[in-house]
């Protein structure tokens, strides 16, 4: 009779079957990272999508009759066409999850959980730019944010848009 | 004696057949290629909602106050026997190419068994009602959906009357040189001061005229709130009134900005209006050379971009306001805008139907003496590149299938340095720079020029 080696070495047998719960471990906190990615990316595009859309309504809870005149613009983005650009947003999400779940299993790994603070935080940080990334990255009819952004903040900060009362006279075309 | 008399009846009856073919009534030998044209117009009808409804062309957030006359679209269908043109002239600003695709859907199914291209044309009335959606207030699109379906439906309704009265006959041309009619309130004073004209004579029923004249359509100038279809509608009422043809009017090279004169010493602009459409009528009923085209067609098109530097329509297209198709690449905005050039042929004439504002300089050439960049070559007159592909006879289309604005020749092309495209340029020559604000970018001129030659085949 053969003996069983499985009886006679425990640690032997430990170290055979750790490879494969490694690496199911491993496809597991992938999927998991992807999922947790893709879900997160779902809820960047729905929150910028509203933010946009009811930029109007936001502009105005400043309050005053700049904040009024400037949120009425934007009220036409309450029906404007939305088209978010998800790639780059969701690899920052992908990259953020894969680093959590990193720094997670270092943790345990480790048995502290003194790890995980600086692991959450950089989480946190990572998500919160997906989010801007998913606005800035935005397409408001066919226009990005970011490309709007950029040149109105310039417009702003040189103080031409001090000359726009010149233009609300009219526009002659 | 008999074969004698036979001999001289015959040559009696060869000559009077001979001069028959050249009279104005001539009949049509069956089989050869004949002209076929029908028109159509319909008015386009208010909206029923309260608004806010605001009048185009002068200031923002002007509610229109009264109708002179409503705005119309005029429809003229035009084949030599093989693929057609579906001519609409729309009264109004200037549409955006978005509403043109709007138009070209809603008649497809009315055209599907057609082979015909369709250019949309405004004749840039600035006593309309807004349909660029630039004049509400800043930043507040300015174009009442209501009103916008209405001028589509309207399409649609001058589309069908003109397919429908389609009948064969034949079609001429003439040009008549008006005197004293224009200013242009930019140097340099380069003008297209004839007015253009085509002529259906059908073999049976009243005739078409297409008139195109190559200024603002502003009689009414900027403190009517009335909507009206400008000197157009009376210059094509007058005409029609003395010819029993149905008329149609198309915008020439309106930029620089060129206008009417005020003729009236008062402030009366109705009396303006009214006086300036019957110069007009007069110039186009003064006996012009009327010469016939063969039947003839070619129409064809090209699709290019422009390069939009102009933050300002940046920011209205992203607002929504503005619906010209935006690309991306190019220009400092990093977008361009998508638009299209055509050429008709009719006979030997050709009609270059290009979509915006253009400067008769860009057109004839000349220039002012001492531009704003001497370093800087204009592109070459879309007149030579005409006449280099052997069209010496042609006029000018604008605002044709889109409203790119201005176009401003590069040479002389200036912005204000701290708010560009907010503010016109003020140099210390005195020179006007207003139109820079209302254009695309500097690019515009030299991409038609482009567009033009390749559509020559160059």
């Amino acid at each position: 009779m053969r003996p069983d080696i499985r009886q006679k070495d425990g640690n032997a047998s430990a170290r055979i079957g750790e490879a494969p719960d490694g690496r199911r471990r491993l496809i597991e906190s992938a999927v998991r990272a992807l999922a947790l990615s893709v879900l997160s990316e779902s809820l960047f595009t729905l929150i910028s999508a509203l933010a946009l859309r009811s930029s109007g309504a936001l502009i105005a809870l400043f309050g005053g009759s700049a904040a009024a005149k400037l949120s009425e613009p934007f009220r036409a983005l309450g029906s404007a066409m939305i088209v978010p650009r998800p790639l780059l947003p969701f690899l920052v999400c992908l990259l953020a999850f894969i680093l959590f779940y990193m720094i997670s299993s270092a943790s345990r790994r480790r048995g502290s959980r003194v790890l995980l603070i600086p692991g959450v935080f950089l989480l946190a940080v990572l998500l919160c730019g997906a989010l801007m990334l998913t606005l800035w990255l935005t397409a408001v009819n066919g226009v990005r944010v970011r490309d709007v952004a950029l040149p109105l903040s310039s417009d702003i900060r040189s103080g031409a848009f001090g000359t726009l009362a010149a233009h609300t006279r009219g526009v002659r075309l | 004696m008999k074969l004698k008399h036979i001999g001289r009846i015959a040559l009696l009856m060869a000559l009077l057949m001979m001069g028959a073919c050249s009279a104005p009534g001539r009949v049509p030998v069956p089989g050869e290629p004949r002209w076929h044209a029908g028109f159509g117009s319909a008015e386009i009808a208010l909206p029923c909602t309260d608004g806010p409804f605001y009048i185009a062309g002068y200031h923002n957030g002007v509610e229109i106050g009264g109708v002179r006359d409503l705005q119309q679209v005029c429809a003229l269908w035009l084949d030599a026997g093989g693929p057609g043109t579906l001519l609409l002239s729309v009264d109004c600003i200037g549409l955006g190419s978005n509403s043109v695709e709007r138009i070209r859907a809603r008649l497809a199914p009315l055209l599907k068994s057609e082979r015909c291209l369709v250019h949309v044309v405004s004749t840039h009335d600035h006593a309309g009602a807004d349909t660029l959606g630039l004049w509400g207030p800043v930043g507040v699109d300015g174009k009442d959906p209501e009103f916008m379906e209405n001028l589509f439906a309207a399409c649609e309704e001058a589309a069908k009357r003109a397919l429908a009265d389609r009948r064969s006959g034949r079609l001429f041309r003439a040009d008549v040189e008006t005197q004293g009619m224009l200013r242009d309130s930019r140097d340099p004073q380069i003008m297209d001061e004839t007015l253009h004209m085509l002529r259906f004579e059908a073999d049976e029923g009243a005739g078409i005229r297409l008139m195109s004249y190559g200024a603002h359509a502003e009689s009414l100038r900027g403190a009517n709130i009335r909507l009206s279809r400008d000197y157009p509608g009376v210059l094509c009422e007058l005409v029609t009134e003395q010819t029993g043809d149905r008329t149609m009017f198309l915008p020439g090279a309106v930029g620089g900005l060129v206008m009417t004169k005020e003729f009236v010493e008062t402030a009366d602009m109705e009396e303006n209006l009214l006086r300036t459409g019957s110069l007009l009528a007069g110039y186009a009923l003064s006996g012009a050379d009327w010469r016939e085209l063969a039947p003839e067609l070619s129409d064809c098109s090209v699709s290019f971009a422009v390069p939009l530097e102009n933050t300002v329509f940046l920011y209205y297209k992203f607002l929504g306001i503005l619906g010209n198709k935006a690309v991306r690449g190019g220009g400092s905005t990093g977008y361009s805008l998508e638009t299209s050039l055509s050429l008709l042929r009719l006979g030997d004439t050709a009609l270059l139907l290009i979509p915006g504002e253009i400067f008769p300089e860009l057109v004839f050439g000349g220039g002012r003496e001492k531009p704003a960049h001497p370093e800087i070559a204009d592109p070459e007159p879309l007149a030579d590149i005409l006449a280099r592909h052997g069209t010496d006879d042609f006029f000018i289309v604008g605002l044709a299938d889109d409203e790119l604005g201005y176009i401003v020749p590069p040479r002389d092309f200036l912005t204000d340095e701290r708010a560009p495209y907010l503010k016109a340029a003020a140099p210390s020559d005195g020179s006007r720079h207003y139109e820079e604000t209302n254009s695309v970018g500097p690019e515009c001129a030299e991409r038609i020029a482009e567009a033009l030659r390749v559509l020559l085949g160059e």
